[in-house]
């Protein structure tokens, strides 16, 4: 079962459908971890209205740790209320988690926030620690990962610094991945 | 008369060299030196831009160490990572000395 795209992603109430489907045994998308529990392809995500339309809001796709197939990071196990058992797999972000600001960063604890894939972008969990303590967003993060932002490598990791922002973001170049990101009024040196 | 800002910016200077210190001596985790050091450099009254900005670079090459064995779930630094550490401390530690004087 592949990934879904957020544009396929099941709704809530598909949720609820597929995982009654799966405990009553008949669910085609369902399957059985190792430790019995169902395992079907979702993430979190909630419908919403905006404009008077009807669209599905994706959240972080999870893997179930207890499932036994290897093949697919977006398969969590669902409850029948759509929702994710309490202790199974990773936390998941919600949206009530406090967030910080610029100016009034909140301390948030080192590994609170798991690695996560956002908008085809990697997050180290430290940066998104680092980013929900100072309210970074990605698409500010997307804004300053770009070449003319460039100022230089350090110890294997490329740092970038939106001046319009006043916000530095350190990437691994190997990976793609954002590992750190702080707000910073002065630019880095070159 | 003693000026009230120079003597709370000598004290906050004292505070971050104390806390290099801890951390050096291992009671302080690497976490939380970060977020401290962060902290109080901003909390510096009358403080140059320049040396500021010299702080953040040191401070910026610590974190970058952070971030990468953070990423990697490393759990102690290798040789390299540390001698870097030691470096970008000693740049930190002459930052706050420019500070103080």
């Amino acid at each position: 079962m592949a990934a879904l795209s957020p544009a396929t992603l099941p709704s809530r109430d598909t949720l609820r459908g597929v995982a009654r489907a799966t405990r009553d045994g008949g669910g085609r998308a369902g399957r059985s971890g190792a430790d019995g529990s169902s395992c079907v392809v979702a993430v979190a995500s909630h419908d919403r209205i905006r404009n008077g339309k009807r669209e599905v809001v994706a959240g972080y796709t999870r893997s179930n740790p207890f499932c036994d197939r290897s093949d697919d990071s977006a398969v969590i196990p669902v409850n029948e209320r759509g929702g994710v058992p309490p202790g199974f797999g990773q936390r998941l972000p919600s949206p009530r988690d406090p967030v910080g600001r610029l100016r009034g960063p909140i301390e948030i604890a080192p590994g609170t926030n798991p690695p996560a894939n956002i908008r085809g972008r990697p997050y180290s969990g430290h940066a998104l620690d680092r980013m929900q303590g100072r309210g970074i967003s990605p698409s500010a993060i997307e804004n300053a990962v770009r070449p003319e932002n460039f100022v230089r490598s350090s110890k294997g990791a490329d740092i970038y610094w939106d001046a319009a922002n006043k916000l530095m973001v350190v990437v691994d170049p190997r990976t793609n991945t954002v590992i750190t990101a702080m707000p910073r009024n002065v630019g880095p040196r070159r | 008369m003693v000026d009230e800002t120079d003597t709370r910016g000598r004290s906050k200077v004292e505070d971050m060299l104390q806390l290099i210190d801890a951390f050096r001596r291992g009671e302080i985790r690497f976490a939380d030196v970060l977020d401290r050091l962060w902290a109080q450099m901003h909390d510096l009254p009358q403080i140059a831009p320049s040396v500021l900005g010299e702080m953040e670079d040191a401070w910026t090459d610590m974190e970058i160490i952070f971030a990468k064995a953070s990423a990697t779930r490393q759990r102690v630094l290798s040789a390299g990572d540390a001698d870097e550490l030691d470096g970008a401390i000693d740049r930190l530690v002459e930052a706050i000395e420019k500070a103080r004087s």
